[in-house]
């Protein structure tokens, strides 16, 4: 690792140099040797006689630092895998509880089984232990702050006025009920003696991945920005059993900013479903306006994206469609809420399915960074192994009973 | 001149990054700064006075939408009458959220 560091000291300072040396014979020679990959080889063969400004040593020893380094990270990973399929083993040779751990850990995707298996193991790159949350017993929501940085936009008051209610429809109750008799799988050996699932014992125990999270046998790949990280659909459901909450079978993940922890209870986080449902048609989006008098209807059977549920008021950001993406922000009243909540969704359209990104029971005014983050990872993910959404259906595309519209208005 | 063309290039490396994840990381970082309450008369020459008791289409400055009937005006915020299913709602929506107001039916 040291040696690694190394080169790649040697390479900026290397890198630097050449810049220097280009930059004395011509600017923009040096400016597109820093932007343009390659680049380099015109003014090394340019000023190769210039004794002022010749480069190619500057280039050679480039060359072969880039490609030591090069194999010294293809060895590091090599070896972390090797570590990893030991460590697999070792679990493997543990049966009953720690069967989850082992799919919660780095495998390789071809045991996955299938789609519809729930516990159908992530393949998971650049995987980092949690760090261990500082656990709590006692947890308390307040809602105004889900999101930091932002106070209520409005108030609301219905015109029956409700009974105040915790409208917060993140996995957080206002107090954490007592655990459940849990039937959740546990996740290690040695808790022989049926330890119950607690919040603060699920998520502290929780297995956060950086970079990328793959989803090998559906297809799913999901780009985690720098400073957000991911936990596994096995982590989120230990999460969601320990506070009593119903599993969602479409869950694959949650995302969270790394300044976010979980057990916070001014926390929010990204869930990721997918629906797989088949194509979607998203060639005609009726004007937004009517949109939202659609969805105001309300209705139409139970939704199909996860949300606060109540009354549409408005969107706080209208519906877009860019590139196989569409992301929006509703404004609602829970049921008995006195203050209305956001959810922001941001949908990855794909040729069997929709990618679905969701931020529920934000507070009223955080509409900026909830959008922006479900827009941000909707855009960095991948579906269908990376094939790119298609407007005209292929012969042999199974046909989702929705379109985007009625997915946007969940009036379907 | 170097300094110059330095800006120039580390501008452009800017504008090559990618926004929304700036802009998440500038409003997570963000200070909780408290809203301030100021309780202010309309101004008699408020156009939004005019549209009292009319349904209503309200842009937000962050492309938000709302249609309801504004119910009153006053000069920090608009009140409207949110018809949804069964029930009608009470929303005050702030001035300064405001990007345009306009008569539903009107372009």
């Amino acid at each position: 690792m040291m040696a690694y560091l190394l080169l790649r000291l040697v390479l900026l300072i290397v890198g630097i140099a050449l810049i220097v040396r280009v930059w004395r014979a011509s600017a923009p020679h040096a400016i597109l040797s820093m932007i343009i990959p390659g680049y380099v080889i015109v003014p090394m063969v340019k000023y190769w006689k210039e004794p002022n400004h010749d480069i190619r040593w500057h280039v050679a020893l480039l060359f072969i630092c880039a490609m030591t380094a090069v194999w010294l990270q293809n060895k590091t990973v090599r070896e972390y895998q090797a570590e990893q399929a030991t460590s697999r083993q070792q679990l493997a040779a543990v049966p009953d509880e720690s069967a989850d751990e082992a799919s919660d850990a780095v495998v390789d995707a071809s045991a996955a089984p299938d789609d519809s298996d729930d516990g159908d193991p992530l393949h998971v790159e650049h995987p980092e232990k949690a760090r261990a949350a500082q656990a709590r017993t006692q947890i308390e929501i307040d809602s105004t702050s889900l999101l930091r940085g932002h106070g209520p936009l409005v108030r609301l008051k219905p015109t029956a006025t409700p009974a105040p209610a915790d409208v917060f429809a993140s996995p957080r109750p206002a107090a954490v009920a007592p655990p459940p008799e849990s039937s959740a799988p546990t996740r290690s050996a040695d808790s022989v003696p049926e330890v119950p699932l607690t919040f603060a014992r699920a998520s502290a125990e929780a297995h956060y991945v950086r970079g990328r999270l793959a989803r090998d046998s559906m297809g799913l790949i999901l780009g985690l920005p720098d400073h957000f990280h991911a936990l596994g659909s096995v982590d989120t459901r230990r999460i969601e059993t320990s506070l009593g909450q119903p599993l969602d079978e479409r869950e694959i993940a949650w995302v969270l900013h790394e300044s976010v922890p979980l057990s916070d209870s001014a926390g929010w986080h990204v869930r990721v479903r997918w629906l797989k449902d088949g194509w979607v048609a998203a060639t005609a989006i009726p004007d937004v306006e009517h949109l939202l008098r659609v969805a105001q209807q309300g209705g139409a059977g139970s939704p199909r994206l996860v949300g606060s549920g109540g009354d549409l008021l408005g969107y706080a950001v209208a519906p877009s469609f860019t590139s196989g993406v569409a992301d929006w922000v509703e404004e609602r009243l829970p049921d008995g809420a006195a203050a209305s909540v956001l959810d922001c969704h941001a949908v990855r359209l794909g040729r069997t399915g929709v990618l679905e990104f969701s931020i529920v029971g934000a507070p009223a005014g955080s509409q900026a960074l909830c959008d922006a983050s479900v827009r941000l990872l909707a855009r960095r993910a991948a579906v269908d192994h990376g094939a790119e959404y298609s407007s005209a259906v292929a012969a042999d595309a199974v046909r989702a009973p929705y379109s985007l519209a009625q997915l946007i208005t969940q009036r379907q | 001149m170097k300094f110059l063309w330095l800006v120039l290039v580390v501008a452009a490396n800017s504008a090559l990054a990618d926004s929304d994840e700036a802009l998440i990381e500038q409003l997570v970082h963000r200070p909780v700064v408290a809203a301030k309450k100021t309780e202010q008369r309309p101004s008699k020459t408020d156009p939004a006075l005019a549209l009292v008791g009319q349904s209503v289409r309200v842009r937000t400055v962050d492309h938000g939408l709302y249609v309801g009937t504004l119910a009153a005006v006053d000069a920090s915020a608009i009140h409207l009458n949110i018809v949804t299913s069964g029930e009608t709602l009470a929303y005050a929506l702030p001035r300064s959220a405001i990007a345009a107001l306009d008569a539903v039916g009107a372009p």
